[in-house]
């Protein structure tokens, strides 16, 4: 039995349990440390990945370094990467393979599965064939293909797992987070039913609170990523974990909700693709619930421009910004060249503008007062005439 | 409250049904509450932020000073006079996050996308893949051009022949597989119209559909298209009596439905109301997924299984989401034979594209879902109409 790759004590009180996979390298696919055991039109024509195992341990170091729950401390990572050549992830990580992965899921579900004040987090990067938005995907372990088993066999079956979950006394609040690259479907057309991968054999019959289901590539489009670099998807989300999602809670703080992934996650992704010259769409399925699942320690630092109307009056204008103590966050800065571009943190402002030759007389200076949020609050333009 | 002031607010841009939509904080940005437009509101004096979710997508905020016996009014968003240009707006602001153009294309290098000259369409009839005059239905309002897409927006209203049935959208151009889209509007019901938009290059094309039925649906829709779920809940929430006992646009319930499922909100809908949904709309499958899910989290697993069979037989969802819904209820978790019509269900839930609200996927024929996919013969005799 492979033990938790962090475990931390955390008494009586809520817990988060992660389990985290990365299989960038196939041991059957072509280039594999095995030659195919079957023909590439029967491996669904696959090959090696180059960022997977990367994208998982960078959301597992995210986990260990920066995660901080309103309520429920990270108690457990399960951790399993089978990185490509490329890739630099830490040497004794456990190989994602089904021998490994298969009793983890076991062990973790025994976690919180009668904890329903616990945290579950799934993360699974890999081949995957991706099933409804409601059911994530059957995500291929690094031994898809061996010959002593059945051809979809050796894979983390996420639609059972997630069915497992449905119980009133497992924890309520579970996050899935699926970084496939998609097997397209008409290679798998016939595949109705799951196929006894890695999972939970007896399904519950009730929807927790929260099973929010992320997903990076609908079925028919791939799942894109910089060789040893990781994913888009995972690119994305820890920018959207990190502030990019952020949104505010009752008390005035910064938060990340499993709703409000929902719009910068998607964004984050189809710019990120836009910018590799291809098309990337994620998803986002289960059962929303607002809940907060990461607490910022301070607001998310967030680009701002600020310009004033008219455009003449430019070369005359000084900006200062003050946030909502009174303390000057921008001093006194020209507007000219436009437009005065800062880095501030996410919250309310008042923003002055002082007008300076004071011969600039058809021009008065001016405040207002400006709410800055993100991920990405529109210029700020104050008239001065 | 000594010394308080008043404050109102007004939303132009949304239906007073939609409920409390303004989100009010202190200088602190602590939460005050969610406040209902159009009506006074005391407040201490001080600066608070005031904030609305609008259908476009934008947020609209205004910081605010409240005086001690003043009362202070606040639009947010545009104001009556702009409501004509917002309402195109929003559905524009929709159909572009529903179906983005640059999607479509692939925009760089030597594999760039040119824009289609000429694409073609045909409407189906759901059951039985009958083409249907489409020329009738459909009514060009706009097209926009630039060197990679051509996108055409188009007003869709219920042809007669559709004879209560639900209707596919394919569309095409010359040497590609098919797009189709299954197209929000019931006949012998509220919900006649819809948008579509279609985005064509000479190497690939997609289509989009949105319903255009009264505020409160069209409201629902944008928050649900723009990535707003939790506003969509929201309004779907506060106006339930409109949308469910009434059932006045069941098209319009079923994506509140979907919303408030989303959310775990669906229990704050009476059970009566969903099986109405379900059982008034004899052709829409999905009331009766609705139906099911409402049953399965109120822990009935018969009635959840029932209702489930009912969508089923009824055929496709015409939303992404119940596709969904019913794809993760309905397989198989061992290895078993399913019949036909399970079958095609799971094939078009592997092939749908979920970033879309309706169903939407490449085909040549929407009804054959696992045969071979190639370029369909575009001839007039075939249904198909050519839009250039």
């Amino acid at each position: 039995m492979v033990k938790p790759w962090i475990k931390h004590a955390t008494g009586d009180g809520p817990s988060t349990h992660a389990l985290v996979i990365g299989v960038s390298a196939y041991e059957h696919l072509p280039d594999g440390a095995t030659p195919p055991a079957v023909p590439a039109e029967e491996s669904f024509g696959l090959r090696q990945l180059q960022s997977a195992a990367s994208s998982a341990w960078s959301f597992a170091q995210w986990l260990r370094d920066d995660y901080n729950p309103p309520k429920a401390p990270l108690g457990t990572v399960r951790l399993f990467l089978s990185p490509s050549g490329k890739e630099h992830v830490p040497a004794g990580i456990p190989a994602a393979t089904f021998a490994n992965v298969e009793p983890a899921v076991r062990t973790w579900f025994k976690e919180f599965k009668d904890r329903p004040d616990d945290v579950a987090i799934l993360y699974a990067a890999g081949h995957g064939i991706m099933l409804s938005k409601d059911e994530g995907a059957i995500v291929l372990l690094e031994d898809f293909g061996s010959p002593d088993r059945g051809m979809i066999q050796n894979s983390l079956d996420v639609p059972t797992v997630i069915k497992g979950l449905a119980a009133k006394k497992v924890a309520q609040s579970q996050f899935f987070f699926i970084d496939a690259c998609s097997v397209k479907p008409e290679l798998v057309k016939d595949m109705e039913s799951l196929q006894k991968g890695a999972g939970l054999d007896v399904p519950g019959h009730n929807p927790p609170s929260v099973a929010a289901i992320y997903a990076s590539a609908a079925p028919d489009t791939l799942a894109l990523g910089a060789p040893g670099k990781g994913t888009l998807f995972s690119q994305a989300l820890v920018e959207c974990l990190d502030g990019l999602a952020a949104t505010l809670d009752d008390g005035g703080g910064w938060v990340i909700r499993d709703t409000s992934m929902v719009g910068p996650l998607k964004d984050r992704i189809t710019n990120l693709a836009a910018e590799h010259d291809a098309e990337q769409v994620p998803t986002s399925g289960g059962t929303l619930g607002s809940t907060v699942l990461h607490v910022l320690p301070k607001p998310p630092p967030l680009e701002v421009e600020f310009r004033v109307a008219p455009g003449e009056a430019t070369p005359f204008c000084f900006a200062t910004l003050d946030d909502e103590q009174g303390k000057t966050v921008v001093k006194r800065s020209p507007l000219d060249p436009p437009p005065l571009q800062k880095t501030v943190p996410a919250g309310l402002y008042t923003l002055a503008v002082a007008i300076d030759p004071a011969e600039a007389k058809r021009f008065k200076a001016s405040q207002q007062i400006c709410f800055l949020r993100p991920p990405k609050p529109q210029p700020v333009v104050i008239k001065v005439s | 409250m000594t010394g308080a002031g008043t404050v109102r607010f007004s939303v132009p841009a949304l239906p007073e049904e939609a409920g409390p939509v303004v989100e009010l904080r202190d200088q602190n940005l602590k939460l005050i509450g969610q406040q209902q437009p159009d009506r006074d509101i005391a407040l201490d004096p001080g600066l608070y932020l005031a904030s609305v979710v609008l259908p476009t997508g934008e947020s609209e905020q205004q910081a605010i000073q409240v005086k001690a016996g003043k009362t202070l009014k606040v639009e947010l968003g545009p104001g009556e006079a702009a409501l004509p240009r917002e309402a195109t707006e929003m559905h524009a602001a929709a159909l572009t996050a529903d179906l983005p153009t640059d999607l479509v294309m692939k925009t760089g290098g030597a594999d760039a996308s040119t824009a289609a000259n000429e694409w073609f369409c045909r409407l189906l009839r759901a059951s039985d893949g009958t083409p249907i005059d489409a020329a009738p239905a459909l009514e060009v309002i706009e097209r926009t051009r630039d060197q990679s897409a051509a996108a055409t927006d188009l007003l869709c209203i219920v042809p007669p022949e559709a004879h209560g049935d639900m209707i596919w959208l394919q569309v095409a151009v010359p040497g590609q597989v098919p797009n189709n889209c299954l197209l929000p509007i019931l006949s012998a019901t509220n919900a006649q119209k819809c948008r579509v938009r279609v985005v064509a290059a000479t190497d690939a094309i997609r289509a989009t559909a949105l319903p255009a039925g009264n505020e409160l649906t069209n409201s629902v829709t944008a928050y649900l298209a723009t990535g707003h779920l939790r506003a969509a809940a929201h309004v779907a929430a506060n106006a339930r009596d409109l949308l469910f006992e009434k059932v006045e646009d069941p098209i319009g319930a079923a994506l509140g439905g979907y919303a408030l499922l989303r959310l775990g909100r669906i229990d704050e809908v009476v059970e009566e109301w969903i099986a109405n949904l379900a059982n008034w709309t004899p052709a829409f499958p999905d009331g009766a997924v609705i139906a099911s899910e409402q049953a399965a989290r109120k822990g009935d697993t018969d009635a959840a299984d029932r209702w489930a069979a009912e969508a089923l037989k009824r055929g496709t969802p015409m939303f992404a989401d119940g596709l969904s819904l019913l794809a993760a209820r309905l397989r198989p978790t061992k290895p078993k034979r399913v019949t036909k019509r399970l079958q095609r269900l799971l094939a078009i839930a592997k092939l749908t594209d979920y970033a879309q609200i309706v169903v939407a996927f490449g085909a040549t024929d929407p009804l054959q879902p696992l045969a071979e996919p190639k370029a369909p013969d575009l001839d007039p005799k075939h249904g198909w109409k050519s839009y250039s």
